[in-house]
């Protein structure tokens, strides 16, 4: 029994480590039956800034998650909505026009969740230098020298007014769940717009951007990560045919993880992953990387306990 | 089995998550086209000078107004008096963009001169008329966009509106009316 006990205290060690690791699913592969995504292995944005200031953060579908109309029951706030692996979410079924999307219809950007489901408290920041030239009911647009749009939908406490240039990592409002006097899942829905040449201005996918960006906060790479861990390669057009061939998008391919190495400088008014969670009466759990340290501590407890019990 | 043992299992289970979940990173990674974005630069055409709406241009604010000459690409306002009053005009050097809030709905209108190239994205452009040619209308979360080209110039009206309920944002006909009635206030010197 005091062996059965060691293995599953190690265990605990490992599973914890885990549950805190960044891994991301292939884009283009969605929650099962949300409809056809658009694989594409293209950064159509690359040097962003992760638009959450800091992590963790977790894209996945709203409609299809817990919480939504679309998921599996239960609360927005379920702990399965605050894990790894991330999952796209672009040209996620909609009726709504999307000429890139496979079905020419479809979801147009990236629900990202915040570290919990507390409104107001994790701040949205700018991806790149910009001219804020949108403020509606519940977006922000954030416009590029390039033309390039981000679009940021329901924040709340907006920091930002029409015409102000901003700079990279600028705050611009607050994660929430603003949308027009009917509120909708505490998260950010985040766009790229972009001219595209023979097509016009159209969403593009920005999967592939957000995480290369996020991989850039301090936090989500191991420290030893290393060079050789970098994937996200910029040399060679190697994707897009190789994406089609790629055994990694069938269902049960594991989740990728494509550390980077520079981190991102996040100033020092981080928020705190660990804000009161029951702000905003969403009766919030926490993530799993940040309940496992408590888990860990009562595994272990238990396990001295049965080993003195055995002396 | 002793009580300890069973606190210990499902701690443990609450540590590693015993639930059904995907398994972590493998360590190998994707190989993404990680290549700069190429870009270019559109001819635009302005149109004679003569075709300026100068009663709606005079309608925007003063320091408005006075933006436009320095847009690159023409200059396409809605009529509606409430918007222009209110209304801000941004300028960079290969857009220009118009936003105003009035009557509960939002207006913005971009136009741009620089195309992003993406070579593996076949051209597929709108099949809606719109003005004088072509678009397309989608939605994104309520808020209705129509994009069309002219003059060499991508543009993208997006009109939000403050309620859901609001008939304007449910269906595409008034971002199209909206759209088709955009004047010309000036652009590239005029």
């Amino acid at each position: 029994m005091k062996r059965l006990a060691l293995v599953l205290a190690v265990l605990a060690v490992a599973g914890s480590a885990n549950a805190a690791t960044f891994s991301y699913r292939p884009p283009g592969e969605l929650v099962t039956g949300s409809g056809k995504g658009r694989v594409d292995t293209k950064v159509y944005a690359p040097g962003i800034r992760f638009p959450i200031e800091s992590a963790p953060a977790y894209l996945n579908s709203q409609v299809w998650g817990h919480g939504g109309s679309s998921g599996p029951g239960g609360s927005q706030c379920d702990v399965a909505n605050f894990s790894y692996p991330w999952h796209d979410n672009y040209c996620e079924s909609r009726s709504w026009t999307m000429p890139l999307c496979p079905s020419g219809t479809g979801h147009q950007g990236q629900d990202i969740r915040a570290a919990n489901c507390t409104r107001g408290v994790h701040k949205a920041v700018a991806v790149d230098d910009g001219t804020v030239t949108n403020i509606g009911t519940y977006s922000v647009y954030l416009t590029r020298a390039d033309g390039t749009r981000f679009d940021y939908l329901h924040m709340e406490k907006v920091a930002v007014k029409v015409g102000q240039k901003v700079t990279r990592g600028t705050l611009m409002g607050y994660v929430s769940n603003q949308f027009g006097g009917t509120p909708t899942t505490v998260h950010l829905h985040f766009n790229m717009q972009q001219n595209v040449a023979g097509t016009g201005v159209v969403y593009v996918p920005p999967y592939l951007s957000l995480i290369q960006s996020y991989q850039k906060l301090p936090g989500v790479l191991p420290a030893d990560a290393g060079v050789d861990a970098v994937v996200v390669d910029g040399s060679k057009d190697t994707s897009v045919a190789d994406a089609a061939d790629d055994t990694s998008l069938e269902e049960d391919a594991p989740p990728i993880g494509i550390p980077d190495a520079e981190e991102e400088d996040v100033g020092s008014a981080s928020t705190p992953a660990d804000a009161p969670s029951d702000e905003g009466g969403c009766g919030c759990r926490t993530a799993p990387g940040q309940h496992s340290g408590a888990g860990l501590g009562l595994g272990f407890l238990a396990l001295l306990l049965s080993v003195r019990r055995r002396r | 089995m002793r009580f300890e043992h069973v606190l210990s299992i499902a701690t443990v289970c609450l540590a590693v998550g015993c639930k059904s979940r995907e398994s972590v990173p493998s360590g190998s990674g994707t190989q993404t086209a990680n290549v700069t974005v190429e870009t270019k630069i559109q001819p635009v055409q302005f149109p004679a000078p003569a075709t300026i709406d100068t009663g709606t241009r005079a309608r925007l604010p003063k320091d408005e107004q006075a933006k436009i000459p320095t847009s690159t690409v023409p200059v396409l306002v809605p009529k509606d008096d409430a918007l222009l009053a209110v209304s801000t005009l941004m300028i960079e050097d290969v857009w220009t963009a118009f936003h105003a809030q009035a009557n509960d709905i939002t207006v913005h209108v971009a136009g741009t001169r620089l195309a992003h190239e993406h070579p593996e994205i076949p051209p597929s452009p709108g099949q809606i008329p719109i003005r004088s040619g072509k678009g397309r209308v989608t939605v994104n979360e309520g808020i209705r966009q129509a994009t069309f080209e002219e003059n060499g110039v991508s543009y993208a009206v997006d009109v939000e509106c403050a309620k859901h309920d609001d008939t304007r944002c449910a269906t595409d006909a008034f971002v199209i009316e909206l759209t088709n009635g955009l004047v010309y206030v000036g652009g590239g010197g005029s």
